[in-house]
């Protein structure tokens, strides 16, 4: 009766102690960053329990008659967006540590090139990561890539670590940026992994640079410096155009087509992520389901719990008008028939009214009771109007301002309402923005500043940039008008892409847009319902007045139309309001999980 | 054993008594109930001249002489106490012996061996099987509550086959799963929910160290010995038992109608958003008009009631028992057969079924060597919905749709139709087969020596299949659909199948000896091996052409999808013995070693030694108290000091640095490709090792007044030492908690439990009241503080306190606001924060860094049990109460949060003026018990707003409750006789029938906001001997 054998170890695992040898293992430590929870943008990719889109703390979303709870200064510690962005960046921080410290004992192990990806990929990664905690938090808190969490020394040292100066470190992320893009290939044969290039590290770089110089430039708390706002758009400027200049990049010919899930690995992508349901059999991260689809589609879809996550009045009206002004300044611009005279974003982002819209006409108006079903072949009750001409529940919930969302979504998104649209964290119409933004800001407009522009905004009408008559090209040259119109395109180019809430961060204005009301339709009442129709203000009684951030400012008088129709209550109703506290909300709050074990961390003001 | 042996020498010697000459004695053994009892062992005392009984009980015994004067017989049969009767001038004798079930429960198994209660000096509690079948509970933990001091039992739900938390003497660990106690069937472990109650004999808790530490590693949290029936020597019989009860929810809490809601939600946007008036949500004509729309057009104006539509008014079990037992010279046997039949409350897919065997057998083979084989088999079949109707049936407001009027599944709330899940939207079949052997081998090479090895294989078997059922939806009038709910959107099904064998191995040797008299001496040692090894699969697939076939073959071949899980080994070794004296079961002592290893810890950290001590004074036995024997029957005062260890934790090889494979999606060239990743996730600490509590105990037992009455009182100490805790790591290394050996914890507590048993004519009574308190109070954990849903872990303070806001009642008006410090931005008719840290000079606003303190404790706190037994003639009654004395139950969100997730029904206790309201008089508001209605102020999460963790949400939580009300009545033997029945007994009982606690209107005090409801039962049950 001999004992048991107690040296037992894990069989289906590896263990540390061999691992670390050879390139395919340090890949195989890469590839676990590329699970899309380390990028988390969309609802199921926060956490367990479904979150929330980024979007929908902007002001170019909304969720029916609520708010999110960044949006009512309702957010402390245990935000959950907080706190995953916060552990999953410092998670994939020391991951990248990890390799980057284990790297160097294997380099005779592998070749050259395999050696500088690996190392390229790892600094790259961590770049993100750090960057992304700025950009959230401010002062991040920065882990000695020697430590060894192994070590119980090490351990008990990492819970004195304490927050630098975000200022001290923004040059040390954006050289690490630089020092990746050195040892990164410009793109990967056709039998390796897609990971990260040359291009990505200095778009990633460029963004980051022009985040912080925006700030430097547009704070009014105390950060404001106009010498380093100058140096890093500089910096921003001279890495988005090495992006530009590498050729390796082109924009997607076909704005609308390119967030089709239909579309993968287009060219204008430089840092993406594809999403598959079917490889993903233990991982629920990988596609989208549930409301991360759902919350986007119309009642008629046929989705549960659907139509949660709508485009704001603020965003259709921040669209230009196809001749490129904004409406409020617009010739063309008729607020009873907001689709048309657009710039062509607006109806590829926006479903417009009385389209074919995943299979059925969509039309929110009150006296359409019925639509045209194609799925169906029939007439089917319209549930995307909350009209009152349909009794019981089935249309209480449609969008609240009769808009639903278009970009992303198509007909490939119905039941079982599952999706797999690749993740386009970086693509490069945005490098293009970020060129001209950056100098536009340093004043430094030249040619290349109008063509980046004019490239992106020639692409929506499906036109070459050059050519005048086909689009409405952007001419001029005065930094002020400059500024307005790359803000306009930024908005109408990125809206629904996560790109707003840094916008609005980096630029300060979430203190005045943020603090404004959301706008809809009235509820099913047959009087208010009516009046509204009967004394013609479908769909909108007026035009608002916009303004230089591209802002619409619906509670101020209009520029045209019905005077009282957004604030009297009489048409249009007031859904919420939006409570932004500056400076206290241009950043996240560290997580309690965090505060509540590392003592010599301080919360960010007002948290 | 000295009586098998001389049963085996009168039949030796049979045929030669047959041929003596002289005197005849003859007569008939019976027992008390006037039954023969065959096999009786009759004989001349102090002599080999007797007789066995024969079937009929009858003997007859040939004497060669005439008994010398004061001579006498006596009559041995096991199961029953010797009797010696003077011979005297008698020859034909009527003689009843009295059962000494009496004895056998004086003797108690306090592992690898046994020992005459009346020589324990370890704390340890005793319940007869018979008291837990009575309770007429499927699981036998259930049946635990209030039954026993020191054992806390908790439920949160009465689903089908639910086990309840069982904790002994308060908590002592932190680490997952550490808290259950060590469960030993028939020395081996096992699980409680594998045992039929019908099978237990008497189930032991041991309770201090003195007691468990020969269970070393895995007694921290407690030990539960279970004994299952064996034949009785000489008896053979049928019995068999059938139960029928109908269980009901104990009380489920209302929420409002269709209009309540309707006004309430028009209440909660106006507060909100008070610019856009009252009638924001709900116009104003429908809210007025909605009972009469509701009559004419019930469709389109619903008023449902979800949880009348889920739920079954009662939901009925039953219970089968049969049982044989056959004794035979050298064999034993006892065979038993249960089968357990419980209906949840569910309409459908809601059934608990279990199947036990048991084979008892015992084999002399010599009349120096046993073997024991015991089979036991386990076959559990539970169904469950796929989708578990618990929270939506609560919440669900009564405005949406569940079902047409055609008979159609309307889309509930946007799709999400919890009636519809549950009727069509699959199910979970769940079936697990236990099958536990135990061969033993004891043999006795010297009368003092006894020496056993035994090996016992656990196999185990689960297959789980979880269908969800794609379930259509359709708009009104409406015939054709391809709207699908939320809850079974799709055909899917996950299927797993597992696996996990775990064998025991055990030799030791017990040695009993009295020298002079006097000094009664015994010693046990004794080695263990114990290695356990699982592996499971799970399979899916979410494509299937259609929603009738449930299997996976059913489903598109290219999308299927299979993994392993739960794949691991275990491996223990241990080694122990026990010493023991007592002089003239007078002066006690005895001391316990086991030393254990593990593979759950690093090699050098592997091995634990673990002692204990124990000493005991049976004063009653002392001379000079020799007169007061009358009044002080027993006495006896224990001490105690001994050490248990814990291994529990999470994870198998929480030692070893590890990387996990993942499988993330990338490109390759322009395909979507699945690649292999891998990572470290979880902090490792290399020199893990066990945690050790220590417990000094002291103990008093007193029987007083011929028996009557029954004290037993103890008091203790432990104190936790290298506390396994799952360190909170600094988030900023991105590595998942470890587990270290860092806390301190102490515990003290007493119990007692008083008795009193009486006969008055044919009149007998007995009650029993225990009592029990604990207090954990953390010591060192290293300055770390461990906070999760609103309780603390922290030094100085009782483990899991509440920890939150203090609140000072709720803002009247907007002035006060003003000059407050708030959390967040808040409103009139909130929750008012205390703000602390002001009182530290620190900042104005309420924030979760500062202003949180440490509340008061959250654990149960003067647990109670009483029990009251009645027998008169054929009749007996028992009533059972059981409850907690002092407790602070927390009021969750669930409870009280107004259109929580801004979507649930308002429980029907938040109106009528209990919540801060604009509608309401000043007066009313400041006698308001709940805040406004508000989704700004309430908030999603419980750290925020007016649901935030406070004192404001602390109650009263103590209760009592009648957890078992029965009336039994046994047929007199002698009606039953011809029909051949030896018993008959018919009872009645009612379960968990009254319940008195502070709760709000409808919640239980155990109940789980999103769990199954506790219920109550009515139980008929008839049990028959044969």
């Amino acid at each position: 009766m001999a004992c048991t054998n107690m040296d037992l170890s894990p069989v289906d695992k590896a263990a540390s102690g061999n691992w670390f040898n050879n390139a395919e293992q340090f890949e195989m430590c890469l590839n676990a960053l590329l699970h899309h929870i380390y990028w988390p943008m969309e609802r199921n990719e926060w956490t367990e329990g479904e979150q929330i889109e980024l979007d929908l703390l902007t002001d170019d979303g909304t969720n029916r008659a609520s708010l999110s709870r960044f949006l009512t200064d309702g957010v402390d510690g245990s935000f959950p967006l907080s706190a995953q962005m916060w552990n999953i960046s410092y998670k994939g921080i020391n991951r990248c540590n990890k390799i980057l410290k284990m790297l160097p004992a294997a380099k005779d192990n592998m070749p050259k090139e395999k050696y500088d990806m690996i190392e390229g990929c790892a600094r790259f990664y961590r770049a993100c990561f750090y960057g992304r905690i700025i950009a959230h938090f401010g002062d991040p808190v920065i882990v000695p890539e020697d430590m060894d969490f192994d070590l119980d020394e090490d351990r008990e040292r990492a819970y004195d670590l304490t927050r630098s100066d975000r200022w001290t470190w923004t040059d040390w992320v954006i050289s690490e940026f630089e020092a990746a893009a050195a040892l990164l290939p410009e793109r990967y044969s056709n039998t390796e992994v897609a990971r990260a290039t040359k291009g990505a590290a200095y778009g990633m770089e460029a963004r980051f640079a022009l985040y912080c110089a925006s700030i430097r430039k547009w704070d009014t708390f105390g950060m404001a410096n106009a010498d380093e706002a100058a140096r890093l758009y500089g910096l921003a400027a001279v890495a988005a155009k090495k992006v530009i200049d590498s050729h390796v990049y082109t924009l997607h010919p076909d704005f609308g087509n390119l967030f089709k899930m239909s579309t993968k690995n287009s060219p204008e992508g430089i840092f993406i992520l594809p999403r598959s349901k079917s490889l993903s059999a233990e991982n629920k991260y990988e596609y989208l389901y549930k409301g991360a689809t759902t919350a986007k589609l119309s009642r008629l879809s046929g989705a549960a719990t659907c139509t949660t996550c709508c485009p704001s009045w603020d965003l259709l009206c921040a669209f230009y008008d196809d001749q490129g002004k904004p409406i409020d300044e617009s010739v063309v611009y008729d607020p009873h028939k907001p689709f048309e005279h657009r710039d062509p974003r607006c109806t590829y982002t926006i479903v417009e009214f009385g389209t074919q819209h995943l299979g059925v006409i969509y039309d929110p108006h009150f006296d359409k009771p019925e639509v045209w079903s194609y799925r169906e072949g029939k007439n089917v009750p319209n549930n995307d109007s909350r009209t009152y001409r349909i009794s019981g529940t089935g249309n209480q919930y449609a969008s609240y301002n009769g808009l639903v969302l278009k970009k992303h979504v198509d007909d490939d998104w119905l039941s079982p309402f599952e999706a797999e649209n690749d993740k386009l964290i970086l693509r490069f119409a945005d490098v293009l923005e970020i060129y001209a933004e950056a100098k536009i800001e340093l004043n430094d407009i030249d040619d290349s500043v109008l063509d980046a522009m004019n490239m992106v905004r020639a692409r929506a009408y499906k036109a070459d940039y050059t050519d005048a008559s086909a689009y409405p090209k952007i001419t001029s040259t005065d930094q002020t008008e400059l500024r307005k119109v790359l803000r306009a395109e930024r908005r109408m180019e990125f809206a629904w892409e996560n790109r707003r809430l840094y916008d609005l961060w980096r630029w300060r204005i979430a203190e005045k847009t943020l603090n404004f009301a959301n706008y809809g339709l009235p509820a099913k009442n047959e009087k208010n319902q009516r009046r509204y129709i009967d004394n013609n203000m479908w769909f909108h009684g007026a035009t608002p007045e916009i303004d230089d951030d591209d802002c619409p400012h619906f509670a101020d008088p209009v520029a045209s139309g019905e005077s009282g129709f957004f604030t009297s209550g009489t048409y249009a109703v007031k859904l919420s309001q939006r409570k932004f506290v500056a400076p206290k909300s241009y950043l996240w709050p560290i997580p309690t999980t965090t505060t509540n074990v590392m003592k010599n961390i301080r919360n960010n003001e007002g948290y | 054993m000295k009586r098998i042996i001389l049963i085996l020498l009168s039949l030796f010697m049979a045929g030669s008594l047959l041929h003596a000459q002289g005197v005849k004695l003859s007569g008939q053994v019976k027992d008390a109930s006037g039954l023969p009892v065959p096999g009786a062992y009759v004989f001349v005392t102090g002599t080999q001249n007797g007789s066995v009984a024969d079937i009929d009980g009858n003997f007859t015994l040939n004497l060669g002489s005439k008994p010398g004067a004061g001579a006498t017989l006596t009559v041995s049969c096991l199961g029953y106490s010797d009797q010696v009767l003077e011979i005297g001038s008698r020859t034909v004798f009527e003689i009843v012996l009295q059962d000494d079930s009496q004895m056998i429960e004086e003797t108690v198994v306090i592992g690898y061996s046994t020992i005459k209660k009346k020589d324990l000096t370890g704390a340890l509690s005793t319940v007869g099987g018979e008291d837990i079948s009575q309770r007429r509970t499927a699981t036998i933990s259930q049946a635990l509550q209030g039954a026993i001091p020191g054992v806390t039992v908790t439920r949160s739900n009465s689903a089908p086959g639910a086990e309840a938390t069982i904790r002994v003497r308060g908590i002592t660990s932190m680490t997952d799963g550490s808290t259950d106690p060590y469960i030993l069937i028939d020395g081996v472990p096992g699980s409680l929910s594998d045992v039929n109650p019908e099978d237990i004999e008497n189930l032991t808790v041991l309770k201090d160290a003195a007691s468990a530490s020969i269970y070393g590693s895995q007694a921290a949290a407690g030990v539960i010995l279970i004994t299952t029936k064996r034949a009785a020597k000489g008896k053979s019989g049928i019995s068999y038992s059938y139960s029928l009860g109908v269980d009901t929810p104990t009380r489920m809490p209302k929420y409002m109608d269709a209009v309540s809601y309707m006004d309430a939600v028009n209440e909660l946007k106006y507060n909100d958003l008070p610019g856009s008036g009252w009638y924001q949500a709900y116009d104003q004509a429908l809210v007025e008009n909605y009972w009469a729309l509701n009559a004419a057009n019930p469709d389109d104006y619903p008023n449902t009631d979800w949880m009348g539509l889920v739920m079954k008014n009662q939901a009925l079990r039953q219970s089968h028992n049969l049982k044989f037992t056959a004794s035979a010279d050298k064999l034993r046997s006892s065979v038993s057969i249960g089968m357990d039949d419980v209906q949840g409350l569910y309409k459908v897919n809601n059934s608990w079924k279990r199947y036990t065997t048991r084979l008892n057998n015992d084999i002399s083979i010599y009349n120096w060597l046993t073997v024991s084989t015991d089979i036991s088999m386990v076959y559990v079949d539970k169904v469950s919905p796929h989708s578990s109707p618990a929270l939506k049936m609560r919440y669900m407001p009564a405005i949406y749709p569940a079902v047409w009027t055609n008979g159609n599944y309307a889309p509930g709330k946007d799709g999400s139709n919890i009636y519809a899940a549950l009727m069509s939207g699959g199910e979970v079949n769940t079936d697990t087969f236990k099958a536990t052997g135990k061969f033993q081998l004891e043999a006795k090479p010297i009368k003092a020596l006894t020496l056993t090895v035994l090996y016992s294989p656990m196999l185990y078997f689960s297959q789980s299949s979880d269908f969800q059922r794609q379930t259509p939806y359709y708009y009104k009038d409406e015939f054709s659909s391809q709207k699908y709910i939320s809850e079974a959107l799709t055909t899917t099904l996950d299927e797993s199948r597992g696996w996990r064998y775990a064998g025991t191995v055990q030799a030791y040797a017990n040695y009993q000896q009295t020298f002079a008299g006097v000094h009664n001496v015994g010693a046990m040692v004794g080695y263990e091996n114990y290695y356990t090894q699982s592996k499971s699969i799970v399979a899916g697939n979410s494509d299937f052409p259609n929603a009738l076939i449930e299997d996976l073959k059913a489903g598109n071949p290219s999308t299927a999808t299979a993994t392993s899980d739960n794949v691991y080994e275990l491996a223990r070794n241990s080694f122990f013995g026990r010493l023991m004296y007592n002089y003239a079961s007078r002066y006690y002592v005895q001391s316990n070693i086991r030393c254990d290893g593990t593979s759950r810890f690093a090699p050098d950290y592997r091995w634990g030694t673990f002692l204990s001590a124990s000493a005991g004074w049976q004063f009653s036995e002392e001379p000079f108290l020799q007169p007061l024997k009358k009044i002080i029957n027993n006495g006896k005062l224990r001490a105690s000091y001994g050490e248990l260890g814990n291994e529990r934790i999470g994870g198998y090889y929480p030692y070893q640095s590890m990387l996990s494979v993942s499988h993330p999606v990338g490109y390759v060239g322009d395909s979507a490709t699945s690649i292999t990743g891998y990572a470290q996730g979880s902090a490792i600490v290399p020199d893990l090792t066990w945690e050790t509590t220590s417990t000094f105990d002291i103990g008093l037992d007193l029987a007083l007044l011929n028996n009557r009455l029954t004290f037993t009182g103890d008091w203790y100490y432990k104190k936790t030492n290298g506390m396994l805790i799952e360190v909170p790591v600094a988030p900023v290394i991105g590595l998942s908690n470890p587990y270290d050996n860092l806390g301190e914890m102490h515990t003290k507590g007493w119990e007692i439990t008083l008795g009193w048993r009486d006969t008055i004519d044919e009149f007998t009574y007995k009650v029993n009241f225990n009592l029990s308190d604990d207090v954990s109070i953390m010591g060192d954990i290293s300055g770390k503080e461990v906070i999760s849903g609103g309780k603390i872990i922290k030094e100085g303070y009782e483990y899991q306190s509440w920890y939150g806001y203090k609140t000072n009642g709720l803002f009247q008006t907007q002035e006060e606001v003003d000059s407050s410090p708030t959390l967040g931005t808040q409103y009139p008719g909130d929750v008012k924060y205390v703000n602390i840290a002001d009182a530290m000079g620190a900042t104005e606003q309420i924030n979760a860094e500062q202003d949180r303190v440490v509340l008061c404790s959250s654990l149960p706190h003067f647990n109670f049990g009483a029990n009251v037994d009645l027998y008169w003639k054929g009749f007996d009654f028992n009533l059972t109460l059981q409850g907690v004395g002092k407790r602070n139950g927390y009021l969750s969100d669930y409870m009280v949060q107004p259109l929580r997730g801004q979507v649930y029904n308002f429980p029907t206790y938040l109106a009528g003026g209990n919540s801060w309201s604009y509608k309401n008089t000043v007066q009313q508001n400041e006698n308001a018990k709940y805040p406004r209605y508000s989704w700004v102020s309430g908030g999603s999460t419980s750290t925020m707003g007016n649901y935030a963790y406070s004192d404001y949400w602390i109650i009263n939580g103590a209760y009592l409750r009648v957890k078992n009300i029965t009336l039994g009545y046994t047929f007199p033997s002698k009606w039953m006789q011809k029909a051949r029945v030896k018993d008959l007994r018919l009872a009645a009982t009612l379960t968990d029938f009254f319940t008195f606690s502070h709760y709000p209107v409808g919640w239980d005090p155990e109940v789980g906001a999103t769990s199954y409801p506790i219920t109550k039962s009515a139980v008929f049950s008839l049990s028959v001997k044969f």
